[in-house]
């Protein structure tokens, strides 16, 4: 695949890495003289029907949102039989590698990532897509560090047919909510349960739940209790912890009641932040 | 080659079209002009750079001697008119992100032929999520001049921005208007946005560059700190950590604090993992008791861990040592015990082997050979009969090793009282061993 040209406008570069619905390299577009991403649907979309639906979805999903901390889609098109989605490459790779490498963030440069996802989350929100599964690894990174939420393949659109059976689960053990480990209705709250676990790991250095097989996992996040961040890092302000413990709450009742709730908390803690610091 | 795939939806001929781009379903701006190589410059150069406001450029297209561009959408509402309505803390908010972008932009290098000057208050406008975009771009950009006059832009946008929160009512932007020189321009952004905040560190930094990778490596300053050591928490480059279980630490940590790096492996580790950490920590001797007491959790961590090759390996070294052992069988009960213990001496250290990653070449060579030395040292001493109490000891110890090691195999839960027995009897063996042997 690499250095073949698709459709004469793309460039095939490197392989960037391959994901549940498809692989991904990275690109040279020509009329723009940029890098770009472009996404490789694996299974023969005629032998699978969902898939390909799933992959409709995704760059549907994403072209209807535009905003500067989610993946932009370029074009969704076809090359020899397959279907590709082109899409903004982000270079910095994700924050799943930066934990890798630093295992934790800074308060304040975990403060900043939190919010632009808030604000990434509040948009996908008000145009009616759930993400359902939020996790470091489709948290990337863009030119100046700033996140881009991707991955929007198993998204709940609210006016789109569903492609999943009631009481199906989707997702991703480490990062999933209760009522999605048990397979019931989502909505916005079930990200921000995600973004909570997300944002646990990046304040502590640890998941909140942590097993060795996922059935004990899911257990963990239907009954379990998290402990607090702050037994883990002492240097986490009280706030914090109480932002990220209500992300975590069971109940989606307990729990912020959309993105913008969220985003209005961390501004406010942001505001006095300085107060926190010194006293 | 995007224009056989965009429908146009208003009729109208011009340079700002809306679009709908069939293949995402969405409404996308066109720009047409003339094709010009500068200006197609400039939009290649707003499509690769991340700036802030930039609209997000799709494609572009030459068609016809004109040069078409699919970018974001332009949004309707400008951002003077949605600031107008919002509540005075989301003003200055708002504000305040326009004038941390326009600061992004006055240090920004364009290219070596043009620059990006300000555009007036009326180009700015707000995305339905609040975002604040500058359509068209590149309309913006133009050929260096001299340095003397290249904020001057900027300074009419600052002081068109000034009367405009004055027109609002913002009261603590308290600038001295006449006093705005182009050098100074940055602080006196920073100045106005500072009055802008209540605090210093109030929202918009979200849109401020964050350095993720701006540690250095405590060891080499001329390296980024990529890695932050588990233990001690500063940052290091590749070259100064290891990777402990998939984990940095540095290797300062490693040679001095051993016990902050133990403690940090048990705190991490799985159970099964820990008694590996353990058993490679540990003396020799707790090896044996280790594998007596754990043996279910060392013995499910090898087949955890080991690769069906590396575990053929595993069995054919222990057969090879039993088979060493039994080579010195001279038919009494000592050659039974000699042949037990050099197998399972031989199991317990090529397990090491395996398990442990031993990166040095010397205690491989040991683990390799201690098997066939002790059992030949052993049998070399004048008089090894005397031997006869630490050989039993051996000797009960492959046998319970073995016994573990079917126990295992057949998946036999074994209760603990059970495991504590085993154990009194095996010292009680050693010392019948000892006493019973001389008289033997």
């Amino acid at each position: 695949m690499i250095g073949k040209v698709v459709n004469s406008s793309y460039e095939i570069e490197e392989k960037l890495g391959a994901g549940g619905m498809g692989v991904v390299y990275k690109a040279l577009q020509y009329s723009l003289q940029r890098p770009v991403a472009i996404k490789f649907i694996t299974e023969n979309p005629l032998h699978n029907r969902v898939m390909l639906t799933r992959f409709k979805r995704e760059a549907l999903a994403c072209a209807r949102i535009s905003h500067p901390y989610i993946v932009r889609m370029i074009d969704f098109n076809e090359w020899e039989n397959i279907y590709y989605l082109v899409m903004e490459y982000a270079p910095h790779g994700s924050l799943e590698e930066i934990l890798q490498r630093q295992n934790m963030l800074e308060e304040h440069e975990a403060l900043l990532l939190l919010l632009q996802s808030v604000s990434a989350l509040k948009a996908a929100h008000q145009c009616g897509i759930v993400h359902r599964d939020l996790k470091p690894s489709n948290m990337l990174l863009s030119q100046k560090n700033h996140i881009k939420l991707t991955d929007f393949g198993i998204a709940h659109l609210d006016d789109m047919t569903q492609l999943t059976k009631t009481g199906s689960v989707l997702g991703t053990p480490q990062y999933m909510s209760p009522e999605q480990c048990m397979g019931k209705e989502v909505d916005e709250r079930t990200d921000i349960y995600s973004l909570g676990v997300v944002f646990y790991q990046v304040f502590t250095g640890k998941p909140p739940f942590q097993a060795d097989n996922p059935s004990l996992l899911i257990q963990k996040h239907v009954y379990a209790r998290p402990r607090p961040l702050r037994e883990y890092n002492v240097r986490i302000s009280p706030p914090i912890e109480e932002i990220i413990l209500k992300c975590l709450a069971k109940s989606p009742v307990e729990r912020f009641k959309s993105a913008e709730d969220l985003e209005m908390v961390i501004f406010n803690y942001m505001r006095t932040r300085k107060a926190y610091v010194s006293g | 080659m995007f224009l056989d795939r965009v429908k146009f939806i208003d009729g109208q001929e011009g340079e700002h079209r809306e679009v709908l781009f069939l293949p995402l379903n969405c409404t996308l701006s066109c720009y047409c002009f003339p094709i010009n190589e500068d200006r197609k410059e400039m939009v290649q150069t707003c499509a690769r750079q991340v700036m802030p406001f930039f609209p997000f450029v799709f494609d572009l297209e030459e068609k016809e001697n004109n040069l078409f561009v699919l970018t974001e959408m332009t949004p309707s509402v400008s951002l003077a008119e949605n600031v107008q309505e919002l509540p005075e803390t989301k003003k200055r908010y708002m504000i305040t992100k326009m004038m941390q972008g326009i600061r992004g932009w006055l240090g920004y290098e364009v290219s070596p032929h043009w620059r990006l000057c300000a555009p007036a208050l009326d180009d700015f406008y707000t995305t339905p999520q609040g975002e604040i975009v500058c359509p068209a771009v590149w309309r913006f950009f133009q050929k260096r001049m001299a340095e003397d006059d290249q904020n001057q832009g900027y300074i009419s946008l600052l002081l068109e921005v000034l009367q405009w929160c004055d027109k609002m009512g913002l009261p603590s932007l308290s600038l001295r208007k006449g006093d705005i020189q182009p050098e100074n321009l940055t602080s006196y952004i920073d100045e106005m946005i500072e009055n802008l905040m209540t605090t210093d560190s109030e929202v918009p930094e979200a849109e401020q560059t964050i350095h993720l990778d701006r540690h250095e490596c405590v060891n080499h300053g001329d390296r980024k700190g990529e890695f932050r050591c588990r233990v001690c928490a500063r940052f290091f480059c590749f070259e100064c950590i290891m990777m402990v279980y998939e984990q940095p630490v540095c290797n300062q940590c490693l040679k001095n604090e051993p016990d902050k790096v133990r403690s940090f492996v048990e705190e991490i580790m799985p159970s099964s993992g820990r008694t590996q950490y353990n058993l490679w920590n540990k003396s020799f001797v707790f090896h044996f008791f280790s594998a007596l007491l754990f043996s279910k959790e060392s013995l499910s961590s090898i087949f955890e861990n080991m690769s069906f090759k590396e575990m053929g390996i595993f069995f054919m070294v222990y057969v090879l040592a039993m088979f060493l052992g039994f080579s010195r069988m001279d038919f009494t009960v000592l050659g039974g015990v000699l042949a037990w213990q050099s197998g399972g001496i031989g199991l317990f250290f090529i397990a090491s082997l395996l398990l442990f990653n031993f990166d040095n070449p010397l205690q491989i060579l040991f683990a390799m050979l201690f098997p066939l030395m002790s059992t030949s040292i052993l049998l070399s001493l004048p008089g090894y009969f005397y031997m006869a109490p630490l050989l039993y000891a051996g000797f009960i110890w492959s046998g319970l090793l073995t016994v573990n090691f079917l126990i295992y195999a057949l998946k036999i839960e074994i209760p603990e009282v059970l495991i504590s027995w085993m154990i009194v009897l095996f010292i009680l063996f050693v010392f019948m061993g000892g006493l019973l042997t001389p008289s033997a």
